[in-house]
């Protein structure tokens, strides 16, 4: 019956059976617009303007014009004249070839319509892996990828601190973006991803179309949490080490090719935010970060703690034990947390961290707290371009700004061979507050190049054009971008709209 | 263009086939079980409200929502755990008007002296978007929608499930969307998911029910839901006298729309500098308690800080004495719309007279504490430190009106945690509490300093420090101190932001400016603790001080 209704659909008068589709690798989806083949691409044609877009960007596109053949010799004219049409190397009849292009164009167009109609939360789409039971929205291209990453995961993390088996798939409820994440997931604010840790667990993360990377390190996070409570679980880990565990664990990445998962990578975004601290004049004391209770220290310089401890074989195998021993050590005197489950609290923490790593004396605990700064000050560096992006955000952003700064790590993303068209456009708008006009254009258009489709890119380019007298022109990219998305808007067009 | 998937027509929960179900089932029930109905001439509608339902009042700033009605039964959902809670179904009408008044989003301008007015203009786009961004009971989604038409008015019916993270237990909602005649009308039953099956035929029975009656007028921009104003007013800039004016005219402004707002069966009074609305049926018996506990607050406060904004009008406060807790949670519930000149003078509260009705008390209380400071002197009720702030709450929640007077009792807990803090050598002394910064206030162990703080404060006003020549002052001087010191500081601000100061030139300029900045910021607050308490107790000697504190300690243990 279902299929029925779809086929109806497709066929009713009214229905863009010959309306161009674009659907593109990160998910997009663009209905209703007039796209026209060319080289390297397709051009997607509005009212105030035509858009390029390279075909590294394409999944799909369907364009009406694609099923009318078009000779371009005098032989495929006299061919056509005979009334037959190239089709995938043979000349067959005409309407023969409108057939199976047809039938091949709705193929193409029902697979879109279907990744529509399973961004839909009630229409998602349900897999079983080995670990997981997978409900997602996202498109299957690249759920593929991520759901064979955790796969890996599981197994490498399972192996080394020796999980017991025998537990059945957990839940992963993966969005397709941050906005369905929040909705569904039923959870606001910061929070980017979450395990539900009391039954029925889940984990509940989005996939950020902006920034893959930080998809798939927010997926580790949580996953680890999961195995964690795999350890035991009728035990919930204190906020430290399981946050800065889980941090550790997120900064993970998977070569297919060899089939290998390297832990323990830098986590950028948090080394940022300890050198911010740092260059406020704040050095984390190692009893106050694992005495405290539910601090935000936790992801970052807790996360430095572990990555410091995971690299020196000594202490990475007292750190296991440690992580190990709060669930199960008899020393260790344990708080029931609610919900069936038992803790330990900070004060106890610190009691048993002491005793696993051997910090008898107050000296000693001076001792391994400059070791662990000099790891930070000396061995942590920003390795990747997304790291420079991330930290040129920070200074551009945390009170008071160092612009002087952020301009540099811009340039150094950039050099770095940054693919990332925020960091252009960030970089652009930063160099238009200062009245940079030409420089900031420049980086719109790259940013533009990079992701074509993005309003603000135009809507902003569009203020700046005005700025510089070009208000007309300036205008009509405003008028693009609102084209674009509807519902973007600018505040501030003053220098459009003003004499 | 790009795709808004939340308005992709689907029949895939209400499928053609599902959807003859329906009709039909529609026409085998009852054909209303409505007692009543609510009219509305003003958006042009009536529809049929359940049997036994209440209407609940609509918060005085509410600018969206139009209606709201209450089930008088409660379902209950047990979880997995066994822990239960109640709920009962309840609606609410919301209305997206569909013209858009010319001009920017969002527009600032001066509306008189020492005024202006900020006005958003249709924050939320429909039904959907004011669902997303309003709603937080827990995770939701569309589980079907359909186009109809009942009465010959284009209907979107929408079938949500609430489902991840909720507070109550799995939910439904259940919203139809009338569209009529430039204002979309969003009718939505909210109920638990066990609920559901046994509510449906009077949630759709009561949905079916809605008519278009004619309507007064024309919807302008005067009357228009969607558009948000925020005004602000210098009122610093004024003079005591001016502000006394203004806050008058506010204050009879919110009364008298208060009033308009009211359902038919609640009852309103003036009494003395109060206004008291009352749903509780029981002829104000509960109001005049919580009037009294109000007004013996409100009398202690004049009188133990008279120098406190000296000749600053304070609002009359409104108290609303809900039915039931059910019935103040559903007056509550709002589009977030609410501005600062309702709620922030009104204290709502729900007639209770056992245990939970002491936590009714303290809400009071503190309510009563806020409005006070807020409008004596707002500065320096924000610039309270840690120590005072929290100590003072926490007192002032204490207390209880007998007659006129105020009664203050520690809470058990409260000796307890002292007593044992005491045992482990583990008590903050006065001078070192009143120089904690929050960062340090709110660390480890925060449950002593909090109980410390409400000792020493009432110690200090109502105990034996406020009897004693040496202490009876303390707390009167800390204030005039702390009112000099951010007085100070400001206009030590203001100075320096008028002078020129010198950007950074290079990263290393710009790392030092950084570092100075966010250290100022922590030592700022650490200055104000330091230099206040300087000047409240710079002359004691030690001889005062182990006064002092032997007679404290006395008081608590």
């Amino acid at each position: 019956m279902t299929s029925l209704i779809l086929c109806f659909i497709l066929l009713a008068p009214n229905n863009p059976v010959d309306e161009d589709v674009l659907c593109l690798k990160d998910g997009r989806i663009y209905e209703e617009l007039k796209l026209e083949r060319v080289e390297g691409g397709v051009k997607a044609k509005f009212t105030n303007g035509d858009i390029f877009v390279p075909d590294r960007l394409i999944l799909e596109s369907i364009v009406a014009g694609d099923v009318q053949f078009q000779p371009e010799t005098d032989e495929e004219k006299a061919m056509v004249e005979k009334g037959l049409v190239l089709y995938e190397g043979e000349w067959i009849k005409a309407n023969k070839r409108d057939r199976l292009m047809k039938k091949r164009l709705d193929g193409r167009r029902q697979a879109i319509l279907d990744m529509k109609e399973h961004s839909l939360w009630r229409n998602r789409y349900k897999e079983k892996t080995a670990h997981f039971q997978w409900e997602y929205t996202i498109p299957n291209h690249i759920f593929e990828e991520y759901r064979d990453l955790m796969e890996v995961y599981f197994t490498d993390f399972a192996k080394k601190w020796k999980i017991p088996g025998g537990a059945s798939p957990l839940v992963v409820c993966f969005y397709h973006d941050r906005d369905a994440f929040h909705q569904i997931g039923g959870i606001k604010g910061g929070v980017i991803g979450y395990f539900r840790y009391v039954e029925p667990w889940e984990l509940n993360i989005f996939y950020d179309r902006t920034d893959p990377a930080l998809t798939e390190d927010v997926m580790f996070h949580e996953a680890n949490h999961y195995l964690q409570k795999l350890i035991d679980v009728q035990f919930k880990y204190p906020h430290f080490p399981g946050e800065s565990l889980a941090e550790y664990y997120g900064a993970s990445s998977y070569d297919p090719k060899k089939k290998k998962l390297e832990v323990g990578l830098i986590q950028e975004g948090r080394l940022i935010e300890i050198q911010t601290d740092i260059s406020g004049g704040e050095m984390m004391s190692l009893e106050k970060l694992i005495r405290a209770d539910r601090m935000y220290e936790h992801y970052t310089w807790g996360w430095a703690l572990a990555h410091f401890l995971m690299s020196d074989k000594k202490y990475e195998k007292k750190f296991t034990l440690f992580f190990k021993g709060l669930a199960h050590d008899r020393k260790i005197k344990r708080v029931d947390h609610g919900g069936g489950l038992s803790s330990v609290e900070p004060d106890e923490v610190w009691k048993a961290f002491r005793r696993y790593l051997s910090l008898t004396s107050d000296a000693d605990v001076k001792e391994l707290e400059e070791k662990w700064h000099a790891y930070i000050q000396e061995k942590l560096q920003l390795v990747t371009s997304s790291g420079y992006e991330k930290a040129a955000f920070a200074a551009s952003s945390t009170y008071p700004p160092r612009p002087i700064k952020a301009k540099r790590l811009f340039q150094e993303a950039i050099e770095k061979g940054s693919k990332n068209s925020l960091t252009y456009h960030r970089f652009a708008e930063m160099l238009y507050g200062e009245g940079d006009t030409e420089k900031a254009l420049e980086l719109w258009n790259q940013a533009i190049a990079l992701d074509p489709l993005n309003a603000a890119f135009y809507a902003a380019k569009g203020k700046a054009l005005g700025r510089k007298g070009q208000k007309e022109e300036g205008k009509k990219l405003v008028a693009l971008a609102q084209e674009l998305d509807p519902e973007f808007y600018q505040i501030d067009l003053s220098e459009l709209f003003s004499d | 263009m790009r795709i808004d998937r939340s308005t992709i027509r689907t029949t895939s929960a209400f499928g053609l086939g599902s959807a003859l179900g329906v009709l039909l089932l529609l026409v085998m029930l009852a054909p209303s079980v409505q007692a009543q109905y609510h009219e509305d001439d003003r958006f042009g509608y009536k529809i049929g409200i359940p049997n036994g339902w209440q209407q609940i009042p609509i918060q005085v700033d509410e600018e969206w929502i139009i209606a709201k009605y209450l089930c008088d039964k409660a379902t209950r959902y047990t979880d997995d755990q066994g822990f239960s809670s109640d709920h009962k179904t309840d609606m609410q009408v919301i209305a997206f008007i569909d013209k858009v008044t010319d001009g920017p989003k969002v527009e600032a301008k001066e509306t008189g002296e020492n005024e202006f007015t900020i006005s958003i203009n249709n924050p939320f786009k429909d039904y959907p978007d004011y669902l997303r961004r309003t709603f937080n009971e827990g995770g939701w989604f569309e589980n079907g929608r359909e186009e109809r038409k009942v009465g010959g008015v284009d209907v979107t019916c929408l079938d949500i499930k609430v489902e991840k993270l909720t507070r109550s237990g799995p939910m439904r909602i259940t919203t139809w969307i009338f569209h009529h005649d430039g204002v979309d009308i969003a009718i939505q039953f909210q109920c638990l998911e066990d609920g559901y099956k046994k509510q449906r035929g009077l949630i759709l029975g009561s949905l079916r029910s809605f008519k278009t009656i004619p309507r007064t007028g024309q919807l302008g921009p005067a009357d228009q839901t969607g558009t948000r104003r925020i005004t602000i007013t210098k009122m610093d800039k004024l003079t005591p006298d001016q502000r006394r004016l203004q806050r008058m005219e506010l204050e009879k402004q919110l009364i008298e729309k208060t009033v308009s707002r009211l359902p038919n069966d609640w009852e309103h009074a003036e009494v003395g500098n109060f206004l008291l609305l009352d749903h509780a049926d029981d002829k104000f018996k509960f109001a005049k308690k919580i009037l009294t506990q109000a007004q013996a607050v409100m009398s202690w406060l004049e009188k133990t800080f008279p120098e406190v904004g000296e000749g600053e009008y304070v609002r009359s406060p409104i108290i609303r004495v809900c039915k039931d807790y059910d019935e103040e949670k559903a007056f509550r519930k709002s589009s977030g719309s609410s501005g600062w000149s309702g709620m922030g003078t009104e204290i709502v509260v729900h007639r209770d007279l056992g245990f939970a009705g002491e936590y009714e008390l303290q809400w009071v209380n503190r309510r009563v504490m806020d409005i006070w400071f807020q409008d004596r002197d707002r500065e320096l009720y924000w610039a309270l430190p840690p120590w005072l702030g929290t100590g003072l709450r926490q007192f002032i929640g204490s207390a209880e009106a007998k007659g006129k007077r105020l009664q203050f009792r520690p809470e058990s807990w409260e000796t307890t945690t002292l007593k044992i803090a005491a045992q482990k050598r583990e008590l903050v002394a006065p001078r070192e509490l009143m120089r904690l910064s929050s960062g340090d206030f709110l660390g480890e162990s925060v449950s002593i300093r909090v109980h410390s703080a409400t000792s020493l404060v009432r110690f200090l006003v109502a105990g034996p420090g406020a009897r004693n020549r040496l202490t009876k002052d303390v707390l009167p001087d800390y204030l005039e101190n702390l009112k000099a010191v951010i007085t100070e500081m400001e206009e030590k601000d203001k100075a320096e932001k008028k002078t020129d100061s010198e950007d950074p030139t290079t990263e290393e300029e710009e790392e030092e400016q950084f570092k100075v900045e966010r250290e100022k910021w922590q030592q700022r607050r650490q200055e104000i603790l330091d230099q206040v308490f300087e000047l409240t107790f710079g002359e004691w000697s030690d001889a005062d001080w182990k006064r002092f504190e032997q007679a404290y300690y006395k008081s608590i243990l």
